[in-house]
């Protein structure tokens, strides 16, 4: 029986409760919440950004715009969740969802579009600060020496043609006896070697005077 | 996995690149934006007496802007644009003393820094909207106080900060509606009217307690009464049916008196009329002009024994009274303007206290009837040291237009705030040369044999060759002759262009269709408008809940001898009827027998459309159906042509009164056109109404048949062209449908063929909610709206396919149409709010598409076609990769280099339009609204030109370095030859 009370009274509370709910969603049909934050840049200390920035909340809506110190307000708003935007030409900001409750409760949290259940909250009075400036141009391709000289296709090139233009010339500067010897050594190596250009190529270039290099290597860069 | 991803990872990555995106050097190099305010309501002129009178003035208007327009240019100094409909309605704009205050929406009170148009505080007025509220604004040395009146009781508040210092509530708020706020030098009253019984006028002090309360019988007043505020404390009523001015003063509350202009011997036609927001048109510190008619004012003064007519002006369409301030003492000066003749208004001057004209003051002014009748006169009048009388005068037109008129006469700038009610866009091609014309003339005739056209070749290219060295002469002439007016003459050439197609096609005449009535025509190289006419009769149409202005390029420029021909259609302002109005869109000039203001025509039009089949003279008639479904024509005589493609005619309607869409075919009845109803589809209005119907466009090319797929079969497209999508938004009933968070909103759209009333394809989106925007292209529809479960922003895409046989490839007919088209669907999230969208359109249909995005946030957005495709696998295979579609994710990449119009926002955007331009890889683009922005995009990069950085001095100097090599080389060969033959 004390419990049957118990229940009734419980049941009495509630009813009240929600009657008071009712009651609390037709005034709000007036509807007076009101979101604040505030919009700060840190980058840049002048103020010229302030003149073109809008508050956008639910994609314009609601549009508030900020006071001198970057601080806003939105009134007049019905209770719901809301998207709070900035929107400024220069600046990117994220978004932010702030929701009211009927009786007023404000909390809000990060925007996840993807994922509309993970609630990730943030402080409320808002705060914005900016992410970065907005990029709306591609670079440009430019052509740079260095580019052209940390190419590996250019690297490749220059590799053997240091090894055409200067290993001659180190040979030439050292006794001619073992400039021969090395020949011959080379000979022996190049009749085993299964790369028979590269071993006609090079004993043609061994053997031939300094000249005859230097005119076969400006050959080679041409290419 | 992760190689999944990365392969994912780099797909999106080569798709970026085809992503149109902007280098930072072409800023401004084909692209242009023009910023408006709209029609102007509220304006005053910015008093800094430190800094010289008048730099800048202060503008409220109808699109729901509070903007700064510099007086010396005519350009924004700063502009606040606030929510659509009524909560963003600037109510009442007040200025004094440098201090800026607004009333939006009804309940928002907010001051701003005139200068640089930030926000200094705002306070938000509790209560009910219905009412919007009222201020008035006190002096500085009065204390800087603002008087802020709501529906309930009378706030206040402190102009430094906003905050809130007292509050009188008001009595009998359910009966007496509180409209009018005064004050004087101690007292603010306020002011409520009881409908049909008396008015309530409350006095306190500025300190906020109640000195009295009186209550003054008025029978007379009514709903739509219109009052205004006459020297501060006085009440200026005029009531319509009886023709009466009645006064009170607030001061001595205790009688309105009654004045009648005919007893004052004012004579004029009808009484006044209605539509003018106030009857009052200026506002003197000791008279009033009031409006009688258009053009018809007088000045009245206000006494203790009613009004007196001080000076009746027929004949006058604005006028102005300013107080001059000479030494010692104040002289008021009367400024009215008077139109003399179709290109020009007289303005004149008037002593106000003796009536007499003041010839210094009279001037004409060049105002092209373009603009329809001056509607509201501001200025300032200052006398100079020399002892001459200066002003600066701001004209308001009928057309919207405000322009500002120095003392000499000369427009100083014009402001075509039309231009920020387009409603229909068109491009024209210009037309070619003549002797380009001539050219393809040769081609042109089947008739002639070789000869004959071989001595037209030589003709032609003598002529052309004649006209280079004609241009060239004249160029070096002017060169030598005017050196030192060289800088004139280049300004000159700066605003005349020459209207003649460029190499590439890619410059245009825009003509643009305004809901003011306006018709203008813009270069689209320049934005400069090159043309305009003001139809004072023409109205849009209400269609589907919306404004719609019918513009159709009957005839291109490519016909040469014929002029290319224009027609916009509308709605009769008063009798409801078609209005038509015929020009040629490249010159601006009328069509033979049109006149200046366009025809009426003598039917009502329920259906007009542009036929696709021209007559002999190159022109494609404009049909329409009537309200007793008889079908005309414009011009009359293409009936005639028209008779023989009868039985491919279909004409099909849609009303969303009735949620009926209905076919019709037509027939010939004693020499008259019927339309026959053949088939409709009910709609059921008791659950929806329709908001969109979206057809393909008619001059789109499609390329491409089919799709291939990863095996090396071909998917075929479904082309019908006589498909329309029907958006049709609702809200569910039913015991369910009500939960805690409001009704649910759902939308449907239907895929219906024309010409047999076949359902072709049905969506039902449950829990969502508009706006919808939809674009309609080839075999496929894309459409975007807000997801109520999700609380996100969505697009889905559609595609229709035939299968992998077509059924017939040379022509569609809906008759024997294939068999139901499979159709592919897949949805995604988009992250930011869309205002309107659309698709780009190229010339042959080669290149891929972009659909064009404009967002709320003000950007410009192009997303490739690519990733909005339903083909899009969830997990890709070797077949995907093969096909070439970019693994689904359910999110669109948003990145800002995507944004073509970067950091110039455009607010309010209404609509895109885009035309194709000579070259294949690029779509023009015109976006429009508040704001109009016009640039070019290629969606698929420029693939048929050299890129701008193309870079030609690298190319050439490899050139000559391998031509110099191969020279040397060859030297030393043969010296290497030389020396072995010596060995």
């Amino acid at each position: 029986m004390k419990n049957m009370q118990h229940l009734l009274h419980f049941l009495a509370i509630y009813l009240v409760h929600a009657v008071s709910e009712i009651i609390e969603n037709d005034s709000g049909l007036g509807s007076d919440f009101k979101i604040t934050g505030k919009v700060e840049i840190l980058s840049s200390k002048d103020k010229e950004w302030l003149t073109n920035t809008q508050i956008l909340v639910d994609g314009g809506e609601y549009i508030a715009y900020p006071r001198s110190d970057g601080s806003f307000v939105i009134n007049g708003l019905p209770s719901g969740s809301f998207v709070v935007e900035i929107v400024n030409p220069t600046y990117l900001f994220e978004p932010a969802r702030v929701e009211i409750t009927s009786k007023g409760k404000i909390r809000a949290r990060k925007v996840n579009y993807l994922q509309a259940s993970v609630v990730k909250t943030i402080p409320y009075p808002l705060e914005f600060r900016e992410r970065r400036k907005t990029n709306y141009f591609q670079v440009r391709d430019q052509w740079k020496i260095t580019d052209f000289l940390f190419n590996p296709m250019v690297l490749t090139m220059v590799l053997p043609l240091l090894m055409i233009m200067v290993l001659p010339k180190m040979m030439n500067a050292a006794d001619p006896e073992t400039q021969k010897e090395m020949q011959s050594q080379m000979k022996a190596l190049n009749d085993k070697s299964s790369i028979p250009d590269m071993s006609e190529f090079l004993a043609g270039l061994f053997g031939s005077d300094s000249k005859k290099s230097s005119s076969k290597s400006k050959a080679v860069r041409k290419k | 996995m992760a190689a999944s991803d990365f392969v994912r990872g780099l797909l999106i990555v080569v798709y970026f690149c085809f992503v149109s995106s902007l280098y930072e050097d072409q800023i401004g190099k084909f692209d242009w934006r023009q910023q408006y305010v709209g029609k102007v309501e509220n304006l005053y002129w910015e008093q800094s007496p430190g800094l010289g009178m008048g730099k800048k003035i202060f503008v409220s208007t109808e699109k729901n802007v509070l903007a700064a327009i510099h007086t010396h240019n005519g350009s924004i100094a700063w502009r606040k644009v606030f929510e659509d409909g009524p909560r963003g309605r600037v109510n009442q704009l007040l200025y004094n003393d440098d201090a800026l205050v607004t009333v939006i929406g009804g309940r928002r009170v907010i001051r701003w820094d005139a200068t640089s148009g930030n926000l200094i505080w705002e306070f938000f007025l509790p209560g009910s909207t219905d009412k919007p509220a009222t201020a008035t604004l006190t002096d500085k040395t009065r204390g800087g106080q603002v008087f802020a009146l709501s529906a309930e009781g009378l706030y206040g508040l402190s102009m430094s900060d906003g905050s809130q210092k007292w509050i009188v509530p008001l009595s009998d708020i359910t009966t007496v509606n509180y409209q009018y706020v005064l004050q004087s030098e101690d007292t603010v009253y306020v002011i409520g009217s009881h409908f049909g019984s008396h008015v309530t006028i409350v006095a306190t002090d500025f300190e906020g307690s109640v000195i009295s309360t009186n209550l003054v019988t008025a029978a007379w007043i009514k709903e739509n009464t219109k009052c205004d505020i006459v020297k501060h404390t006085e009440l200026l009523c005029y009531d319509q049916d009886t023709d009466v001015f009645y006064l009170l003063n607030a001061n001595r509350p205790e009688k309105f008196i009654p004045t009648s202009l005919q007893d004052q011997g004012v004579t004029r036609d009808s009484p006044v009329t209605t539509d003018w927001r106030s009857p009052v048109a200026s506002l003197g510190t000791d008279s009033v002009v009031v409006r009688l008619d258009i053009d018809h004012l007088a000045v009245l003064q206000p006494t203790d024994h009613g009004l007196l007519l001080k000076k009746d002006l027929p004949k006058f369409a604005a006028g102005l009274i300013i107080r001059l301030d000479d030494k010692d003492t104040h002289r008021d000066v009367l400024l009215a303007v008077q139109k003399i003749n179709q290109e020009e208004l007289m303005l004149k001057g008037f002593e106000l206290d003796t009536g007499k004209e003041i010839p210094d003051l009279n001037q004409n002014i060049n105002f092209p009837c373009s603009h329809g009748l001056p509607v509201e006169l501001t200025g300032i009048l200052a006398r100079k040291k020399d002892g001459q009388l200066v002003y600066k005068v701001i004209i308001l037109s009928q057309d919207y237009s405000i322009q500002l008129i120095h003392k000499s006469g000369n427009v100083a700038w014009k402001r075509e705030e039309a231009l920020a009610y387009t409603l229909t866009v068109e491009m024209v091609d210009l037309p070619v040369s003549e002797n380009q014309a001539k050219f393809e003339d040769e081609f042109g005739s089947q008739e002639d044999n070789i000869l004959t056209m071989f001595t037209k070749r030589l003709k032609t290219q003598i002529s052309q060759l004649r006209t280079f060295f004609e241009r060239k002469i004249q160029q070096l002439q002017g060169h030598r002759h005017h050196p030192l007016t060289l800088k004139k003459i280049d300004e000159d050439e700066e605003e005349e262009e020459e209207l003649l197609r460029d190499e590439f096609n890619l410059h245009k005449m825009i003509v643009i269709a305004t809901a003011a009535g306006k018709v203008f025509g813009m270069s689209s190289r320049t934005g400069n408008i090159l043309w305009q006419h003001y139809l004072p009769d023409l109205s849009p149409f209400k269609s589907l809940g919306k404004d719609v202005l019918l513009l159709y390029i009957q005839r291109g420029t490519s016909h040469f001898p014929h002029p290319p021909q224009g027609v916009v259609i509308g709605r009769n302002k008063i009798s409801e009827h078609g209005h038509l109005f015929a020009f040629n869109p490249i010159t601006g000039q009328l069509v033979k027998e049109m006149p200046s203001g366009g025809v009426t025509l003598n039917y009502i039009v329920k259906q007009a459309f542009l036929l696709v089949e021209i007559d002999e003279q190159f022109l494609k008639g404009v049909v329409f159906l009537d309200s007793q479904d008889q079908v005309h024509t414009y011009p009359e005589s293409i009936q005639k042509h028209l008779k023989t493609v009868l039985s491919s005619l279909y004409i099909y309607t849609c009303d969303d009164e009735t949620g009926l869409m209905k076919g019709y075919t037509v027939s010939k009845r004693e020499n008259k056109l019927y339309a026959d109803q053949v088939w409709s589809i009910n709609l059921q209005k008791k659950q929806q109404t329709i908001t969109q119907v979206i057809p393909k466009r008619t001059n789109e090319h499609v390329h491409s048949q089919g799709r291939v797929l990863g095996d090396r079969t071909v998917l075929y497209k479904y082309l019908n062209p006589n498909v329309v999508v029907v958006i049709t938004e609702g809200e569910e009933t039913g015991s369910q449908a009500q939960t805690q968070k409001g009704p649910m909103n759902f939308f449907n759209l239907y895929v219906i063929d024309t010409v047999v009333g076949h359902v072709i394809f049905h969506a039902n989106h449950r829990r969502t909610k508009g706006p919808i925007s939809v674009v309609h292209s080839e075999n496929w529809i894309v459409y975007s709206y807000y997801s109520d479960k999700q609380r996100r922003y969505e697009m889905a895409a559609l595609e229709m396919y035939e299968g992998k046989e077509q059924s017939n490839a040379t022509a569609f007919s809906s008759f024997v149409a294939p068999k139901q088209p499979f159709v592919m669907r897949l949805a995604f999230v988009f992250p930011l709010p869309i205002s309107t969208m659309t698709t780009t359109i190229t010339e042959k249909g080669i290149t891929h598409k972009d659909v064009i995005i404009a967002l709320k946030t003000g950007g410009l957005f192009t997303l490739p076609k690519a990733l909005l495709d339903p083909r899009r696998p969830p997990t890709p295979t070797q077949e995907t990769m093969e096909e070439g579609t970019i693994p689904y994710s359910p999110d669109l990449p948003v990145n800002t280099e995507g944004i073509i119009n970067y950091n110039q926002s455009l607010s309010n955007i209404q609509g895109i339009y885009t035309a194709p331009a000579g070259l294949e890889s690029t779509s023009l683009v015109l976006a429009y609204g508040l704001d109009i922005f016009h640039t070019r995009v290629e969606p698929s990069k420029m693939f048929d030109v050299l890129k701008e950085d193309f870079e030609h001095w690298i190319i050439a100097s490899v050139l000559a370095i391998m031509f110099m090599l191969s020279f040397v080389t060859q030297k030393l060969a043969a010296r290497k030859a030389l020396n072995r033959a010596w060995k």
